[in-house]
């Protein structure tokens, strides 16, 4: 059976803020990227999945079971939290016992299933280590290995990549797209390089609204025929950037290559470009948006 | 499963600084208590070592028994000079020694007072001094100028023969009486009502404090036989026991608890727990039962080096004791004070993710040990903190059994209750509806602003 996911009409809110605002989404299985500035709603979508929060109104299942029951939710949902941790003291293999342990697992499968999981995070040399002595990328390895103990359906990775370096986050990303040849995995990050490299489908979150739902190669065909390449001196820079949308730049000396937005060609040096996701996404946004591009 | 996430919080607990803390607390607190009486107490059973009139208290810091006895284990002879004595309603101790704390705390004006344990020094106005005075004068026969002279004769009397003055019963001076004994409490309850219900006078505490009359052969042979019969021996160290370890059992735990819970929070893991599929009442339930039994296991281990001693001393002397006497003794008498003290700093740290118990639980752990403390040799009452400082005494503890079951059942449900109403907290916030500490932050900065806006107008 393929997992699903719908949503339709989502309202939440806290207090007088309107966290998010009628969100209808249907999640299949394989990546979805959830993409957003800080603030957007992301967290909030994910925590409503992972059943940390209740919903004020609308309809949401999760493998075809009602957001409501909690408990049956659980055991099909594993969670990544933005910022994963366990006891300090505790070992590798004893943070993913207890946790297996939380989650109801038999000893027999424990001691099964731990191993293989160390073995496809790759720290299986590290199982007698503490947790507070694991590095970041370590860290995050053991988060995935934890939330995919009890084989779930679906898993939520909240902002997975921040802090990792450039080795680290690709590793990671490749993890996370084996994983999800046969579950929905569905990924938060404000970091669009993680989006474009791994995920078919994506959403557009802002203040509580969905912008966008569809794939990938959709949202950067938004931005075809708008993006250009522009080489300029520094002194003409900052009088382009009160104009245009910059969405990258290259120094060279005296010398700036621009990449912008422009409805038309801006200069008559400019050369019309290959879009990338960034630049529909800073399209879509109005050019505003604390995006991070992984090429910046 | 259960019995093994149980298994694994054990084992968290023992790992953690703040249960180690519990055990070298609650073991030094019984080497200073408690871990040489059964040792002297045999040791002064030795009839060439014991006096008759040697007496002995039953604990030492914490326990002040009004008639300290001698070694329960010695058996009493015919025509002993003293036997000791025995807290009793008995005027003749009673009205002198009350009048003579009245006389002076009326000439300091400055009258003790313990409302909900704590002191406080009650200072009357010139009309309530008068009201004092007459109470005095009416039963004593005496006017305050004539009580004055009367006790500077008698210090220069004492002068004179190089020795201080001594007031009371048998002493150079004491306070005489000229009225009966019903009207003697009739006035003293007039003077309650001026120095207040939690001052010396109430007929309770007068009673306690200056009540005592000799124990007779007959009495003391009676209980003899009761400790070494009735109690087989064991017993009555078994309360002893219990009186001790109630006390740190009462707010110790507390702070186990707190840190143990908080953990989650300092982690970063409460998320982490909240999704998993173990439901809340498992979840609160094994960590619970881990509180409640990793902290009885170091009570349970310092019983053993009273009962090993009993075990001696009666293997010796071919009697027969209850080897299980201390194991019923806390399960009865020690659980419930434990449990409570754990499950109210479950509660309070699940519903404020603050340590505010530990203030709380300590400010329950005072009121209760004071307000306890007239009735230190066993009596009970409501307290949290059962007090039976003293071996023995066991007539006292089979009156007031009823009292004592239900004081125990009633704190069992309220721990139940307690644990109840935290499984309810937990499934709240696994479903983000509860966060107190974020609301006591927003609470607190609004707080703030508005200081900082008073401080610029």
């Amino acid at each position: 059976m393929n997992p699903k996911i719908h949503i339709r009409h989502l309202n939440k809110s806290y207090g007088t803020k309107q966290a998010l605002q009628d969100i209808n989404l249907d999640i299949e299985t394989g990546m979805f990227g959830l993409l957003g500035r800080n603030g957007a709603g992301k967290t909030t979508l994910m925590k409503t999945l992972a059943t940390l929060h209740m919903k004020n109104s609308g309809d949401v299942t999760v493998c075809g079971i009602p957001i409501e029951k909690a408990k049956e939710v659980r055991r099909c949902v594993g969670y990544l939290p933005q910022d994963f941790a366990v006891y300090p003291n505790m070992t590798v293999y004893g943070a993913m016992d207890y946790l297996g342990t939380l989650s109801g697992l038999p000893t027999s499968i424990r001691r099964e299933r731990i191993p293989q999981l160390l073995r496809q995070v790759n720290l299986e040399d590290r199982h007698r280590m503490k947790f507070k002595a694991l590095s970041g990328g370590m860290k995050r390895r053991l988060g995935i290995a934890q939330a995919i103990l009890h084989d779930p359906e679906v898993l939520i990775v909240d902002e997975p990549t921040a802090g990792l370096d450039p080795e680290e986050r690709i590793r990671f990303r490749n993890l996370l797209s084996e994983l999800a040849e046969d579950r929905i995995v569905i990924l938060s990050t404000h970091i669009v390089g993680d989006i474009e490299a791994t995920c078919e489908r994506i959403a557009v979150l802002d203040q509580g609204q969905l912008k966008y739902t569809g794939t990938a190669q959709e949202l950067t065909a938004k931005a075809a025929g708008k993006v250009y390449t522009v080489n300029m001196s520094k002194q003409e820079l900052e009088r382009v950037k009160a104009v245009y949308t910059v969405t990258a730049m290259l120094t060279l000396g005296n010398e700036v290559t621009v990449r912008l937005l422009a409805d038309r060609m801006p200069y008559p040096n400019a050369v019309p470009a290959e879009p990338t996701i960034e630049d529909a996404y800073m399209l879509m946004m109005g050019g505003h948006s604390d995006v991070r591009s992984s090429m910046a | 499963m259960f019995v093994h996430l149980w298994l694994k919080e054990c084992r968290l607990l023992l790992k953690s600084i703040t249960y180690l803390l519990f055990v070298v607390i609650i073991g030094l607190f019984y080497a200073t208590q408690m871990g040489s009486q059964v040792q002297d107490d045999i040791r002064d059973a030795d009839p060439g070592k014991t006096a008759a009139s040697h007496q002995q208290t039953a604990g030492s810091t914490m326990g002040i028994s009004a008639t300290p006895p001698a070694s329960p284990f010695a058996k009493p002879l015919p025509g002993q000079s003293s036997y000791g004595e025995k807290t009793a309603e008995n005027p003749a101790t009673i009205m002198p020694e009350a009048v003579q704390s009245l006389y002076m705390e009326y000439t300091d004006n400055r009258y003790a007072s313990y409302p909900l344990g704590f002191f406080k020094a009650v200072k009357l106005s010139p009309s309530e001094q008068e009201k004092i005075a007459a109470a005095i004068t009416e039963i004593t026969g005496s006017t305050m100028e004539q009580l004055r002279q009367s006790i500077s004769d008698a210090s220069q009397k004492a002068a004179a023969n190089g020795l201080p003055l001594q007031i009371g019963r048998g002493n150079s001076f004491s306070f005489p009486i000229h009225v009966t004994y019903d009207r003697f409490k009739e006035v003293m309850a007039g003077v309650e009502k001026l120095t207040g219900s939690s001052s010396s006078y109430s007929l309770q505490h007068m009673i306690d404090s200056y009540g005592h009359s000799p124990i007779t052969y007959a009495e003391k042979l009676a209980e003899y036989n009761d400790f070494i019969q009735k109690d087989r021996i064991t017993g009555a160290y078994a309360r002893l026991f219990s009186d001790y370890m109630g006390i740190m059992l009462a707010f110790l735990p507390v702070f186990v608890t707190v840190f143990f819970i908080m953990r989650d929070r300092r982690a970063g893991m409460q998320d982490l727990i909240y999704t998993r599929k173990i439901s809340s009442s498992a979840l609160v339930a094994a960590r619970y039962l881990a509180l409640i039994a990793m902290m009885i296991l170091p009570v349970l281990f310092l019983s053993l080096h009273p009962l090993i001693q009993l075990m001696g001393y009666a293997g010796d002397h071919g009697i027969t004791i209850d080897h299980l006497a201390f194991v019923k003794y806390i399960a009865a008498w020690l659980m419930p004070t434990l449990m409570v003290s754990t499950a109210v700093g479950m509660f309070l740290t699940e519903l404020t993710d603050t340590p505010i118990a530990i203030v709380v639980q300590g400010l329950w752990w005072f009121i209760s040990l004071n307000s306890a403390r007239f009735i230190m040799d066993g009596g009970y009452g409501s307290q949290l903190i059962l007090r039976h400082n003293t071996i023995g005494n066991l007539q006292v503890y089979q009156d007031h059994w009823i009292t004592l079951l239900l004081n125990r059942l009633g704190y069992t449900a309220l721990a139940l209750i307690l644990v109840l109403l935290t499984v309810g907290l937990v499934q709240l916030k696994r479903r983000g509806k509860l966060n107190a500490r974020s609301k006591l932050t927003k609470i607190l900065a609004a707080f703030k602003i508005q200081s900082k806006a008073r401080v610029v107008e």
